[in-house]
């Protein structure tokens, strides 16, 4: 993927905090979807509002970087992981559409 | 004339100079006495109390069983505004597809629905026209339908949510061989009164009684060769609840409403996974009193086969990402 695109939620979501996870409620065909709801660390629900304010996931990795101590790579390869996990909420803002493998 | 939804006394009026209401054998055995909770007023009229379409075209969700596959391209039509609810949908069983149109202020305990000459001699709370107006009641009062079966020993409800096939009528019937009042096989509302959460048998079907039980326990089912039972944290339970749930709100603010509905059962209510195997056995261990020895809310975990551990279905981030350290941590 491209990490210097921007990608935005494409799908409706309502986000709902409870404990220390945020919940990501879709809504799909007008009404909420709770068979697939998503619960969000602190960290994930971090990236997930990076992207929702129109950050490239290449800022947000850099952010982690001067944030953590944890090894470059390793940051990098755990945001790229969570986005492939919530790619279908993505579509590329100048391709329309899918997020590309 | 008042009758009883799920614990809503919904007191069906009619304007001056219409007829009385006709009501199914689904609602007759409804009738109920004492003071309303909610006033709908029952206008029979060819025009349409919406002046303009409504904004939303959504699939009628409330996917009752006796409702056939066939039967799923009907749908509703809704809108949210000023905290009113707006509904529009058509009758899905013979023998006239009659247009319905109904407006909720769950907040003011008032609503209208609108129906045409023609549907006199019907009962004008037919599905999906009950189960919408329970659902949306209890979005502003705490509550939820859920799939689920329940039945009550020693005047409490335990209910059995779970996947379609999981076991939700045959645990209640073994409750029942047990000794335990059978509260409904595959709906059950839940809702907060007072200080607890109360269990309600969902109107279905023709003759069913309003009956309603203390809720003690939620229990979702999975098959297994043993019976064991394993406590859940509120978070699990509350997304496991929130599959089972009936889910029909189609404005974020209902969303939130119902989230917070299901968020606030799962942390009130003790949650458990509950495994057993095809044997009436399970009954009678559901019909013992409470241990009040044991270190867990409600009885004793039986039999715990070491491979079923708590494992939420959605994927858990705090793994994955608890690999990125704050400094010094």
């Amino acid at each position: 993927m491209d990490l210097n695109q921007v990608y935005r939620i494409k799908q409706p979501v309502v986000l709902h905090p409870f404990g220390d996870q945020v919940y990501v409620i879709p809504v799909r065909e007008k009404l909420a979807d709770m068979t697939s709801i998503l619960g969000l660390n602190a960290t994930a629900a971090r990236i997930w509002h990076s992207l929702e304010i129109g950050e490239t996931p290449e800022q947000i990795i850099n952010e982690f970087i001067r944030e953590y101590e944890t090894p470059a790579i390793e940051i990098r390869h755990e945001v790229v992981q969570f986005l492939s996990e919530i790619k279908d909420y993505l579509e590329n803002d100048t391709q329309s559409g899918r997020f590309p493998d | 004339m008042i009758l009883n939804l799920a614990g809503f006394r919904i007191k069906i009026l009619c304007p001056h100079g219409q007829d009385t209401i006709r009501l199914s054998l689904s609602h007759a055995s409804l009738l109920s006495k004492g003071p309303e909770d909610f006033k709908l007023l029952v206008i029979y009229s060819d025009r349409f109390l919406f002046g303009d379409p409504l904004l939303h075209a959504i699939p009628a969700a409330i996917d009752l069983p006796r409702l056939a596959e066939g039967q799923s391209d009907w749908c509703s039509k809704v809108d949210y505004s000023d905290r009113r609810i707006l509904l529009q949908g058509i009758h899905p069983e013979p023998p006239h597809h009659v247009v319905w149109e109904m407006q909720l202020d769950p907040s003011e305990g008032t609503g209208q629905l609108c129906l045409p000459h023609s549907s006199r001699n019907q009962d004008p709370l037919q599905y999906p026209v009950d189960a919408l107006l329970i659902f949306y009641l209890l979005i502003f009062n705490t509550g939820i339908i859920v799939h689920a079966s329940g039945a009550g020993f020693h005047g409490n409800c335990s209910i059995f949510a779970g996947e379609s096939g999981a076991g939700k009528s045959t645990i209640a019937r073994y409750c029942q061989v047990a000794g335990a009042r059978i509260l409904h096989e595959d709906r059950i509302v839940i809702r907060k009164t007072g200080e607890q959460f109360t269990a309600y048998r969902m109107p279905l079907f023709p003759g069913n009684l309003p009956v309603f039980m203390p809720l003690e326990t939620i229990y979702f089912i999975e098959q297994s060769d043993s019976i064991y039972e394993i406590p859940l944290p509120p978070q699990v339970a509350f997304e496991k609840l929130a599959c089972h749930s009936v889910q029909h709100p189609f404005h974020p603010e209902l969303v939130e409403r119902q989230i917070s509905n299901i968020i606030s059962i799962a942390q009130s209510v003790p949650c458990y996974r509950l495994g057993f195997p095809p044997d009436p056995e399970v009954g009678r261990y559901l019909s013992r009193p409470p241990d009040p020895g044991t270190g867990f809310a409600w009885k004793p975990i039986a039999l715990c086969p070491a491979q079923k551990g708590v494992k939420p279905k959605i994927p858990d981030y705090r793994t994955v990402h608890d690999a990125i350290h704050k400094p010094g941590h």
